[in-house]
């Protein structure tokens, strides 16, 4: 240690980067494939910078950025104390800025970070192998938060990369191009160990383990309750709610209402639903007319125990309930994507009025509310008949009231938003033309209630199937009449039948807020849409939707169906460890494989033990090609020129060249005349 | 790829007639900075190559006639007390050259032997509590006389081994010992040698052979050669470690007094029976079998890869 006591901040400075106490101050390791594992590095962590704390992410990219700036200027690495200071950290962080060291989020942050700190202490070939390792299962992570094609290309290219710079750290003349061609072989051979774990390792039930809630948080969806504004937010987002493949003709758009969640609730200003009894739907409560359309559903996760179904649901997946308000309900909460099978009736007689309290319900307003509507239905009621003609005529006011269908409806401030929409802005979205009929009706004696779900749906052309988007949100009045049961009327429809006939972009003003993906100047991204929802459709059908019945549905196909599941267990790891004992067999003869040259070299031995010049085992390489020279007198300079070449890159010192000389040396051997 | 040796070889050629391949390894052995064992009969110029080989390198030699009744001393040197300036003063003794031809090493008892083997290995000598180190380059070859086995201290194996190199000369062929005959007295030959090099010179030949390059696959060979002198059952006892470094080491001496900057397994087969013969002893011995024989079954039986 210098003595000199003028800079001790310089000499703190000096002491952090100086190295470790081994006193290997550089690393040995190669640049190139140095640089390519901090490729490799950045690849698999990339994904996540974007999920965890803000200061975790930029810790863990200034980290890897100094890594980088090291091995680009052959600089010194920090000294280990300071690592471990580092460690302690940023596991403080990650501690003090998410309350836990547990859970997903923590545990990704702390690998995250901790890949970055490992990087400044990688010296040697074993510690890139942690590297590596600590890189393969980040991969792993990302698909705790997404299982999309997309994060499945990217962990795939991410491996791939990690996978060649530890075959170029581990070779001796290293070359990204070899390295690369080689993890991909690798990756390659590891496709049908893939494939066949994935068809045959036993699923499970649910979910590895259970996510915490904060894994939910990001899901998107209706909800069990409607307030001004909400469903217009939905509808700004382009997401898949759900699919759906028909088996018979596709329904008309008219036809497309997929019922959701019931409100009958009313508080003035927001609809909510309340909790019913499931029951048997009988000819008593449901008189279907016609076919029953029937298709399968692929439900994205909403975290909420709705099924959609269209209007009305018929015959109802074995896992689900229906309820005495028509609607569907799955035992638990969606969390996962959901497929069953489902089958409505488009023309129907639901006659089923509820209990007595839901019957209450379907009649109350609040005291006081929207008095101008309530005025107007009063006196409606007062030149009406009958029910019928009632309704008539609230049908003709929502015609003539030159109502505006619009995405950006003026918020709505005030305690009477039925009334604000109905006669002083006049603008509002499916959600406020709902609640202002049901209030109309409820208003004058006759028993209503807000459905929401979904209007719509389109085919994709590339696959079929039909994508119903949570831009197709919408929200509809259902009433009861004594002698026809629950009709739906769709006020929205009633104001603009565009919005049904022709969807939503056309029934909206010009420039209003639409879903990108609903302008018409953007068709060519449609279809480029179209294809990717067809290739995650496909996606989720074949290899995320491979559960546990359809692992034993093929596997009772494939006739081995008869294991069970630990008996396939005990199978699959003695298949598995003999598949491994093979990889290792394989692994040690190559590694007592020749060497490029040496290859070379057996194949001219090879050629001249044609010709009758065998080369003895102990006969050294000079020897031989003296003995081959004066064997073959016509060849013997480019004999002895192969000869040479071979001593000089078998036994000569390194060439910085090798991998060319070999190839000289290839040639110089295929030039030979036999 | 000519080495610098190359004029100094044909020089001792011109003298010791028809032994090409025995004075090359004895040079060879020489550049390696071991020692050289040469078992056999007297007069078959075994004093002659030591002189030779002094005389052309320009080195100073010292013979020393291995007796029964010599003593340590007579080998290292002795404190005579003169009178003159009244205390002792070390009188250093034969070993304090470059080469030492030590004849018939194996007539004088153990004590004295060991004396000579100390400072072969250890490059130095301790008389009377000092310890003196000795000229560099320094190089012994010992003679010993496999004839007459009556009072004589054979070498033991451990001793051996400091030896990198046993080499016999053996009788010349027809046509040298006919030159031999015709030709002048030797001795005056070698004494109007003029002298090619000198120690420092030698030195620096010795460190450059230290650079010869032993590739991996090199080193996979020497070492398949021990492994498989240990495991083939011909020999009572396998190559020693510090006879595979000798291997190698004598190897990258003979490439480079081939002009050669790396060895190849052509190097170390030639060097292999005379840095293994006096290692390895025959199981069968008393069959009759040549050493040599098994030696070469032995290279012949490890393959280059």
């Amino acid at each position: 240690m210098p003595t000199d006591m003028t800079l001790p901040r310089h000499r703190l400075l000096a002491w952090f980067t100086r190295g470790g106490a081994d006193g290997r101050v550089h690393s040995a390791l190669a640049a190139q494939p140095m640089a390519m594992l901090l490729g490799g590095v950045v690849l698999t962590t990339a994904p996540h910078l974007w999920r965890i704390d803000p200061l975790i992410a930029c810790l863990a990219v200034l980290l890897t950025a100094w890594r980088g700036w090291i091995t680009w200027r052959h600089k010194a690495l920090p000294n280990h104390a300071l690592v471990v200071l580092l460690a302690c950290f940023a596991t403080a962080s990650v501690y003090l800025r998410g309350g836990t060291l547990l859970g997903r989020d923590a545990g990704v942050s702390v690998l995250v970070v901790f890949v970055a700190i490992k990087l400044l202490e990688t010296r040697t070939l074993r510690d890139t192998g942690i590297v590596a390792c600590l890189c393969f299962f980040l991969a792993i992570t990302a698909f705790f938060y997404d299982q999309s094609p997309l994060a499945a290309a990217q962990a795939l290219v991410a491996t791939c990369t990690v996978l060649a710079a530890m075959i170029g750290l581990n070779s001796i003349v290293p070359s990204w191009r070899a390295a690369l061609k080689r993890a991909l072989a690798l990756m390659a051979q590891a496709l049908p160990v893939m494939l066949i774990l994935f068809v045959l390792f036993p699923r499970l039930g649910g979910p590895l383990w259970s996510l915490p809630d904060s894994a939910r948080a990001g899901m998107t969806g209706l909800s069990d309750s409607m307030s001004p504004g909400m469903i217009s937010d939905l509808s700004q987002s382009d997401a898949i709610a759900l699919r759906a493949q028909f088996d018979g003709p596709i329904p008309p758009r008219a036809a497309r209402y997929w019922r959701g969640p019931i409100l009958d609730q009313f508080d003035g200003q927001t609809w909510s639903r309340t909790r019913t009894f499931p029951f048997r739907p009988d000819m008593a409560v449901l008189r279907g007319r016609g076919e029953l359309t029937r298709y399968e559903v692929t439900l994205e996760p909403n975290n909420q125990p709705w099924l959609f179904a269209l209007d009305i649901p018929g015959q109802i997946p074995p896992e689900a309930n229906y309820m005495q308000d028509y609607q569907l309900l799955a035992r638990d909460r969606v969390v996962q994507r959901l497929r069953y099978r489902v089958s409505s009736y488009l023309d129907y007689e639901a006659l089923w009025p509820g209990g007595k309290s839901a019957r209450v319900r379907a009649l109350s307003l609040p005291d006081g509310s929207n008095p101008r509507s309530v005025a107007l239905a009063t006196q409606w009621r007062a030149d009406s008949a009958t029910d019928a003609e009632y309704v008539q005529r609230a049908v003709r006011f929502m015609e003539q009231q030159r109502l505006v269908y619009t995405l950006s409806p003026p918020l709505a401030l005030g305690p009477h938003t039925v009334d604000e929409f109905l006669f002083d802005s006049k603008e509002g979205f499916c959600e406020h033309f709902a609640a202002a009929f049901t209030v109309l009706m409820r208003a004058g004696g006759i028993p209503a209630r807000v459905v929401t779900g979904y209007q719509g749906g389109e085919i994709n052309s590339v696959d079929g199937y039909m994508e119903v988007r949570q831009s197709d949100a919408h929200a509809w009045t259902e009433i009861f009449l004594p002698d026809r049961g629950w009709l739906r009327m769709d006020p929205t429809a009633i104001a603009h039948p565009a919005r049904i006939g022709d969807g939503m972009a056309r029934a909206l003003r010009r420039g209003d807020g639409l879903p990108l993906l609903m302008r018409e100047q953007f068709s060519w991204l449609n279809r480029l849409r179209e294809h990717w929802d067809a290739l995650s459709n496909a996606w989720n059908q074949s290899i995320l939707g491979y559960d546990q019945a359809h692992q034993r549905n093929l596997l009772e196909r494939l006739g081995i169906g008869a294991l069970d599941s630990v008996l396939r267990t005990v199978w699959i790891t003695a298949g598995v460890a003999l598949a491994l004992a093979a990889a290792s067999l394989l692994l040690i003869r190559e590694r007592t494989a020749d060497a490029p040259a040496q290859r070379e070299w057996n194949r001219f031995c090879r050629r001249l033990a044609r010709q009758g010049v065998v080369r003895r085992a102990a006969e050294g390489p000079r020897d031989f090609t003296e003995r081959a020279c004066a064997a073959l007198p016509d060849h013997s300079a480019l004999l002895a020129a192969i000869g040479a070449a071979f001593i000089e890159l078998q036994y000569g010192p390194q060439l910085t060249d090798t991998p060319r000389q070999v190839t000289h040396l290839h040639r110089q051997i295929s030039a030979l005349p036999f | 790829m000519h080495s610098p040796l190359e004029p100094i070889l044909g020089t001792i050629n011109q003298i010791i007639l028809g032994k090409q391949r025995e004075v090359r390894l004895a040079l060879t052995c020489l550049l390696a900075q071991g020692h050289l064992l040469i078992e056999d009969l007297p007069g078959v110029g075994k004093t002659t190559l030591a002189q030779v080989l002094a005389r052309v390198l320009g080195l100073d030699c010292q013979r020393i006639q291995f007796t029964s009744d010599l003593l340590p001393a007579d080998i290292i040197g002795v404190s005579v007390y003169e009178r003159d300036s009244a205390r002792f003063n070390f009188h250093p003794g034969p070993i304090f050259s470059h080469l030492v031809l030590a004849d018939e090493v194996n007539r004088a008892t153990p004590k004295t032997q060991s004396a000579l083997l100390e400072a072969m290995g250890e490059q130095q000598v301790t008389a009377e509590g000092q310890t003196r180190a000795l000229p560099q380059p320094f190089f012994v070859i010992a003679t010993q006389n496999p004839s007459s086995q009556i009072g004589t201290y054979a070498l033991p194996e451990s001793q051996l081994d400091r030896f990198l190199m046993r080499l016999t000369l053996g009788y010349p062929n027809r046509l040298a010992e006919r030159a031999l005959l015709a030709g002048e007295d030797r001795r005056d030959l070698i004494a109007a040698l003029p002298a090619q090099a000198n120690a420092d010179l030698l030195l620096g030949w010795q460190q450059a052979v230290r650079r010869v390059h032993g590739a991996p696959a090199l080193i996979d060979y020497v070492q398949a050669l021990a492994e498989q002198s240990r495991s083939c059952g011909l020999f009572e006892s396998g190559l020693s470690p510090r006879a595979a470094l000798g291997l190698l080491h004598a190897a990258r001496a003979w490439a480079y007094l081939e002009g050669n900057d790396k060895v190849i397994p052509e190097h170390v087969q030639a060097v292999f029976p005379g840095v293994a013969t006096h290692r390895l002893r025959p199981r069968d011995a008393l069959s009759g079998a040549p050493a040599g024989a098994a030696l070469h079954e032995l290279m012949a039986s490890v393959p280059i890869r």
